[in-house]
């Protein structure tokens, strides 16, 4: 559960326009990174990281129901600035495929586009400090995992999906001189808000922890077989440190 | 998610859905998907969601799949409506509702027009880099895929990935690793064919299309209809 998987509908319009505003800046960004570079070059690399993950989240691990992302080795191989917009191409296709929502692939390539730099961030940390290629991204793949999932429930904690918000806002305002009553209600709304994030939470890193393990798994088990065949491709060039 | 079997159903269609024009068709999802999201009650979802059916049952029997599809995003939404059902069960229904009807309006869309002339519509509010890589990366994935297919049966062939979870999983991760440095040298071919073909700022799509008929007419009047409709009950 690295991405979000929210559907639409469910998040308020403040979020999601917030979403798509930020990664619009973010892909701004990336791309004022990758200006100097060979463009074709860029394009190239983009297109096949972008291949290489929705071939990852297309692919449903057998009993488990469970896809990988890949996302951490997309910027353990890419950097930060390929790694995001290939993230976002990645939602961008998945969310026309109804795998997420349309109007989440904004939150979506945020997320994942943290996973994506953290990940080469955290990687180029532990590659020094543990020896083998197979420890340093697994360890990688649990941390961001673990921060990303994290922020996803920031993310639904910080929407405040409230069932009665949603209803019977028109109640409470036909009853907003009866303040006391108000208070109370808007207390109890709180009340509920915390219960219902908590049991959320705990579905998600229930089910998540069972994710990483898997994740970490698989994204270690890559990167051992590229530090034997490629080397080259796990060194920070000058082409992918942007 | 079978994109393959997607791409399969979009491009080789017979409906009247993959008969109107592409634009037609975004718009009309897009008008679609705006009703769906901006259901806020139970009978607004629910109006919404039969509106959704009634577009989608246009793609006659591509509809089973396309439902199945939209059950992807349920299956999210009842996590979210989970926390709620007991305080409200109403407001649980309206966004598992409201899900469905988004993913089989998403579903419709991408089953019933070719990805090559969504992207079109799409890449034009898009910097170029992202947009060819957008194009490309979706061809790239169909060669991967492929790919990944045929190393899975060679590993199958030669006994298996192993016993134990543990050792499929880094089994499967070598396959994947092998198909990663293959996607490395297929970078390189793309590299030089852009090239040759002298590619500098963005490719080019000049596809024209014909003019609308009359079902292109009725399919935007129901969506707009519809949305608002939704708006009037909201």
């Amino acid at each position: 559960m690295s991405h979000l998987h929210i559907p639409d509908g469910v998040l308020p319009l403040p979020w999601i326009a917030a979403g798509i505003g930020l990664t619009a800046l973010f892909v701004y960004l990336a791309l004022a990174a990758l200006k100097r570079h060979d463009r074709a070059r860029v394009v190239s690399r983009i297109a096949t990281l972008s291949a290489v993950m929705l071939l990852a989240m297309s692919l449903p691990i057998p009993l488990l129901g469970y896809h990988v992302n890949l996302t951490v080795l997309a910027g353990i191989l890419a950097g930060p600035a390929e790694g995001f917009i290939a993230a976002f191409v990645t939602n961008l296709i998945l969310g026309l495929m109804a795998h997420g929502g349309i109007t989440v692939v904004g939150l979506n390539t945020l997320v994942t586009g943290l996973e994506v730099s953290l990940g080469w961030l955290i990687w180029r940390s532990l590659r020094r400090a543990l020896r083998r290629p197979f420890a340093a991204a697994a360890v990688s793949t649990v941390i961001v995992l673990l921060i990303s999932t994290t922020a996803m429930l920031g993310i639904v904690a910080g929407t405040q999906i409230n069932p009665d918000l949603a209803l019977h806002r028109h109640d409470h305002s036909e009853h907003a001189d009866h303040s006391e009553h108000a208070d109370n209600a808007d207390h109890a709304d709180d009340t509920d808000h915390v219960g219902s994030l908590k049991a959320f939470a705990a579905v998600v890193y229930a089910t998540g922890a069972v994710g990483w393990a898997i994740e970490a798994l698989v994204v270690g088990s890559v990167t051992e077989f590229i530090a034997k065949s490629r080397p080259d491709m796990l060194s920070p060039s000058p082409d992918r440190e942007a | 998610m079978d994109v393959q079997f997607v791409d399969e159903l979009a491009a080789n269609g017979r409906t009247p859905l993959h008969a109107a024009l592409p634009w037609v068709k975004i718009s009309a999802s897009a008008a679609l998907l705006a009703a769906s999201i901006a259901a806020s009650t139970p009978v607004a979802a629910g109006a919404a969601a039969v509106a959704v059916v009634v577009f989608a049952s246009a793609s006659l029997g591509q509809l089973r799949y396309t439902v199945t599809m939209a059950l992807y995003p349920v299956f999210f939404a009842s996590i979210f409506a989970l926390g709620s059902v007991q305080r409200s069960p109403l407001f649980a229904l309206t966004i598992v509702v409201k899900a469905f009807s988004a993913g089989l309006v998403a579903s419709t869309l991408i089953t019933t027009t070719p990805f090559v002339d969504i992207f079109a519509g799409v890449s034009r509010a898009m910097p170029a880099i992202v947009s060819d890589a957008l194009f490309m990366g979706y061809r790239s994935f169909f060669i991967l895929i492929n790919e990944l297919q045929n190393l899975l049966r060679a590993v199958r062939l030669r006994g298996g990935a192993g016993r134990g979870l543990a050792q499929q999983l880094r089994t499967y991760g070598q396959v994947l690793g092998v198909v990663i440095l293959h996607s490395a040298d297929m970078t390189e071919r793309m590299y030089r064919v852009m090239i040759v073909r002298g590619y500098s700022q963005r490719i080019e799509s000049a596809r024209e299309w014909p003019p609308p008929r009359t079902f292109d007419y009725l399919l935007i009047a129901y969506a707009g209809a519809v949305l608002a409709l939704i708006l009037t009950l909201k």
